[in-house]
């Protein structure tokens, strides 16, 4: 009952979500920090880096298909001017490049535009040069005047819409922007939308509208080009500071359909989200008001654009609107227009994350029932099915390189296996054991905890080297690392299920892994599969649970089905005997919990058949000492963790002065106090106080004694150990 | 028969080397002939600085340049620093605080030549080390243009000002050499500030200099008498008579402002209008004007240990506020030559 009060409070702690900040590190978020909202798919979107391929491509088409892009985008992107000026005159050293070999035989034409092109490129960057100041005379082979000359008096049709973009910025440059724009309306508007060339001038043509004092076909051109940061700028410019909201509305009003809508949403609701983590903080100052007012003002605004009907995306905005309302408390509104949202037209990307919500959002409002467990199964196959297929190398090598940290810190990185760890971490282990389904709790936290590293399998580590005497690090198997006793485990000791584990109650453990070796249904053979169900890891789980319940028998069953091959690899070791108060070095048992076990079950046993009173005392006193020492400082034989600090979120339990600890120690109090009241031989009872330290009692007490002697012999200044305050 | 060849170039190599020694000397003598047959015509050269971020002299302004007969004009026109560049990490060098031009009317500097001066800080110059060459261009071009641009007449000289110290020596007198070259072939001659630190050291490689005497002492030092010229801060440079291996000529202070400080005498700020300035419990104040008295001795020691100026006296610096608290004739003791 406690353990589950116990659990309920991390539970709460995780539905908060807030994030912890330390000095030195950076913030700490709960399972429920990961940033769940997604609309913009930035694959399906040309950057600058796509645009400069498609125009290498256009060359190569123009040219030759057998020239490499690579010595294309040399010669049109990389190619300083004055190398080119002397390729162009014949006067510089032989290039091993197709692209110029190809022009210098076939494209006289091209080679004349290059030239210009270049040249044009290499005044306008002197010109927006700090040092540039007007009159001030540039290296160039001709003035920016004469590049538009030339630009436009030359007439060749391949070439044209090239000459066209080339005469526009330059005119940019000169700050004509009627001649901009009238070249635009005249020529360039004319060649078809996908053209390369018309889709770079267009922004020299926004530009130069709102230098003019046309705003609104500014503001057309940028929207048409999903360039918000412009739109932005020149509303600044003309004394309007948009909010992120009023910027979403205007890019909508010019270009409903606009992808940069979903970038600008997207960005949005995860500001939203990351402020919320960071409980109101947007890391200076406090923007509670502001989170609330940018929610609800996205929220309404997402309701407007669905009614206008102008969007050929509605999806995305009732996908908005869901997550929205169940971001301000309303789950019961959330779901009803993620229904919505779901019937809606969207794209796939969209349709994705719908999927994702639907699965949170039942798993905060369906009862727990059969019917919503075969629904976690499947959404679970599905997400898993996801976290499978959509593994980039990148998330692939942060698993490997950072597995730990960002597992300790729940920090956001590969979306499918964050939203599956939100989802289960955050909402359905509490609510499993809300309802008492403490097994599928704790399966459901190891598929969480451990699907993607099983997936990746292996894992960054570094080791001290003796060999090289120094720090080493590591790429080795999942299995090599678990089995290995170079590395610290610090994986499955210190991640949510293994914290759940150790609080939810032993019986639950035992009971979680009864169903692991004898799974029941298709679902749980599913999540074993996809968690690390490592027989011996959970055997000594159990073990060391029943050795805190003073379950000797249980523990020694348990961890004496324990292969030898897994001790000495825990994340804690032993070396002090627990049946001594004096600290002895040697003890260094790599079974060290199993023949505690089994000693103290044999001790257990020893005392309940003993009749003779001395030697029933003797075994009192020896298992008194080794069921204190346990919790003590052989804290390791019923712990895993002991001490203030720790990395991450995580929320340890710590057993000091637990119940289990209260038990023992009143177990402990009964023991020597009986014993001390049955023993009848005085060399018996002077042993009992040896063994306890109490000098000063053997030697006052029980004076006539060998013992007595003993202790007089080797100091004169007695003392009594108090065993209650484990100290002198 | 390589071998031969090989020295046959050497020799060519040589005597075209000569050759180019020989040119750059024949320039550089032509060039002092210009500046000395240029001024040779007048006794003296009134000259003043301006040193604010805008040129719009008024009615008044005018009339003092004319009053005085002053002709040569050392107009401030923009500051090259570092500033850090946040995209690629490395320290930019980057011309500032560009000065601003109002209206000219031609009439007003008709009988004016205008010298476009660059001040550089140490820390450009640091980060200029290796790239001398490159800066001497954009300096002298951009000081060109912004002549050209604002039609301030035909440039006959530019000037750069820096507290070159010996670490930095070799960068500075790198880009004077490189900007020299530069403006030879045009016939404008290159100047620069000298401070009295490096009166001690090897001129640097340009036509000619102008000995700063002003900001002579520590400003920040609660000690100090004045700051803005003290002949006890002059005179340790000028124990004896140097030949001074470039002509130079003397910049002497017309302002002043008051200096404040905290109780305890740490400094506080700069006060431009010390009369108006009211003052915290245990704060002072020190009032900094040079007096013509003051910079008439300092003039007198200057001249009696560095010669007469080769072209004339410079005041500093063109504000109608500061140069209405001394006379006519306070000025023009300053500027005489006799």
């Amino acid at each position: 009952m406690t353990s589950l009060r116990y659990f309920l409070t991390i539970s709460l702690l995780l539905l908060v979500g807030v994030a912890d900040g330390y000095a030195c590190f950076g913030p700490y978020f709960q399972p429920s920090g990961y940033m769940m909202f997604r609309a913009y798919d930035p694959d399906g979107n040309i950057n600058t880096a796509d645009a400069v391929q498609e125009n290498c491509l256009a060359w190569q088409r123009l040219t030759s298909m057998t020239i490499p892009i690579e010595d294309i985008r040399y010669v049109v992107y990389t190619m300083p001017l004055k190398e080119y000026e002397a390729f162009y005159d014949g006067t510089g050293t032989y290039l091993h490049n197709f692209f110029t070999g190809w022009i210098s035989e076939y494209g006289r034409d091209i080679m004349d535009f290059l030239l210009l092109a270049k040249t044009n490129e290499y005044i306008r960057q002197k010109r927006s040069s700090r040092w540039y100041y007007p009159t001030m005379r540039i290296d160039a082979r001709m003035t920016i005047e004469e590049v538009v000359e030339k630009a436009l008096s030359n007439t060749s049709t391949r070439l044209r819409d090239r000459y066209l973009l080339q005469a526009i910025r330059a005119l940019f440059s000169l700050g004509n922007y009627e001649e901009c724009i009238k070249l635009w309306n005249d020529e360039m508007s004319k060649f078809p939308q996908y053209n390369a060339m018309r889709k770079l001038a267009q922004p020299y043509i926004a530009g130069a509208e709102f230098r003019l004092g046309h705003s609104d076909t500014a503001f057309q051109y940028y929207a048409e080009l999903g360039d918000s940061e412009s739109i932005a700028y020149c509303a600044k410019q003309m004394g309007k500071e948009l909010t992120t909201i009023e910027l979403i509305e205007l890019v909508h009003k010019y270009a409903p359909n606009s992808s940069e809508l979903e970038r600008l949403v997207q960005n949005a609701v995860r500001e939203v989200e990351i402020w919320n983590d960071n409980g109101g903080y947007n890391g200076y100052r406090d923007c509670t008001d502001l989170m609330k007012s940018q929610s609800s003002a996205l929220y309404q605004l997402s309701l407007r654009i669905i009614n206008e009907g102008k969007t050929s995306n509605p999806a995305m905005w009732y996908y908005t609107a869901s997550f929205l309302a169940d971001f301000q408390g309303n789950t019961q509104q959330a779901t009803q227009l993620l229904s919505l949202a779901e019937k809606a037209k969207g794209t796939d990307y969209v349709k994705e994350s719908i999927k994702v919500l639907r699965i949170y959002l039942d798993a905060k409002a369906l009862p727990y029932d059969n019917a919503y467990e075969q629904r976690l199964f499947a959404q679970l196959q599905w997400l898993d099915n996801k976290i499978k297929s959509n593994i980039t190398p990148e998330a692939q090598e942060k698993a490997i390189k950072n597995y730990y940290s960002y597992l300790s810190i729940n920090k956001s990185y590969y979306y499918w296996n964050d939203m599956m760890r939100r989802v289960l971490l955050s909402v359905v282990c509490p609510r499993m054991i809300e309802q008492g389904k403490q097994v599928r709790a704790l399966q459901l936290a190891n598929m969480a905890d451990n699907r993607l590293l099983g997936l990746v399998n292996y894992i960054r580590d570094d080791y001290y080297s003796n060999e090289k005497k120094t720090m080493v690090e590591k790429t080795i198997p999942l299995n090599e690392f678990r089995r290995s006793t170079k590395h610290f485990n610090h994986l499955d000791y210190r991640n949510d299920f293994f914290i759940l584990t150790d609080s939810i109650g032993v019986d639950n453990v035992i009971a979680y892994y009864g169903r692991v070796r004898s799974p029941k249904s298709d679902f749980d053979r599913f999540l074993n599969t996809r968690g690390y169900v490592d027989r011996d890891y959970l055997l000594d789980i159990v073990g060391t649970q029943c050795l805190r319940n003073m379950r000797y028998a249980d523990a020694e069953r348990y961890l004496g089905a324990i292969t030898p091959s897994f001790y000495g690899h825990l994340n804690v070791y032993q070396e002090r005997n627990p049946f001594e108060i004096r600290y002895n070095y040697d003890y260094n048992d790599a079974d060290f919990r199993y023949q505690f076990a089994k000693e103290m079950n044999a001790l257990e046993c020893k005392i309940a058949s003993t009749a003779n009173p001395d030697e029933r005392a003797q075994t009192m006193v020896r298992f008194a000492i080794g069921l204190r020492s346990s919790f003590g400082w052989s804290w390791s034989l019923t712990q895993y963790f002991s001490g203030g600090g720790h990395y991450g979120s995580k929320e340890f339990k710590r057993w000091h002065n637990g119940p289990e600890m209260q038990a023992a120690y009143k177990r402990v109090d009964e023991l020597i106090t009986t014993a001390c009241s049955i023993v009848t031989d005085r060399e018996v009872a002077a042993m009992i106080q040896y063994d306890l330290c109490n000098f000063r009692e053997v030697a006052t007490k029980y004076y006539d004694t060998q013992m007595a002697k003993v202790v007089w012999g080797k100091c004169d200044n007695l003392i009594d150990y108090h065993a209650e305050k484990q100290s002198w | 028969m390589k071998n031969y060849t090989l020295i046959l170039l050497l020799a060519i190599t040589l005597i075209g080397c000569r050759q180019a020694v020989d040119e750059t000397t024949q320039v550089d003598q032509s060039m002092q002939q210009v500046i000395t047959t240029a001024y040779k015509s007048t006794e003296t050269t009134n000259a003043i600085y301006h040193w604010k971020t805008t040129f719009a002299p008024d009615y008044k302004e005018w009339e003092f340049l004319h009053r005085h007969n002053i002709t040569r004009l050392y107009i401030h026109m923009f500051d090259v620093v570092t500033e850090r560049n946040y995209e690629s990490g490395r320290w930019d060098i980057v011309p500032i605080a560009t000065t601003k031009f109002g209206q000219i009317a031609p009439e007003n500097i008709k009988n004016i030549e205008i010298i476009p001066t660059a001040y550089i800080t140490v820390e450009a110059l640091r980060e200029m080390k290796g790239k001398e060459q490159e800066y001497a261009e954009l300096l002298v071009e951009r000081l060109r243009a912004m002549a050209r641009y604002n039609k301030l007449g035909k440039t006959q000289e530019i000037q750069f000002d820096c507290d070159w110290t010996k670490s930095t020596r070799d960068s500075y007198f790198a880009l004077c050499d490189a900007a020299r070259n530069l403006m030879r072939e045009d016939s404008i001659a290159l100047s620069a500030t000298i401070r009295l630190h490096q009166l001690s050291q090897d001129a640097p490689p340009v036509d000619r200099g102008v000995l700063m005497l002003y900001n002579t002492g520590n400003l920040k030092s609660v000690e100090t008498k004045n700051s803005i010229l003290d002949i006890k801060d002059v005179e340790p440079y000028l124990k004896q008579e140097i030949k001074y291996p470039i002509p130079l000529d003397y910049v002497y202070p017309t302002y002043g402002w008051g200096v404040k400080f905290y109780r305890g005498g740490n400094f506080n700020a700069i006060v431009s209008n010390p009369a108006t300035e009211t003052l915290e419990k245990g704060e002072t104040m020190r009032n900094e004007r040079p007096t013509v008295e003051e910079i008439l001795e300092v003039k007198k020691l200057v001249e009696k240990q560095l010669g007469k100026p080769s072209i004339g006296n410079i005041i500093y610096h063109f504000d109608k506020e500061q140069l209405n608290h001394y006379t006519d004739d306070d000025i023009a003791k300053i500027f005489s030559n006799n």
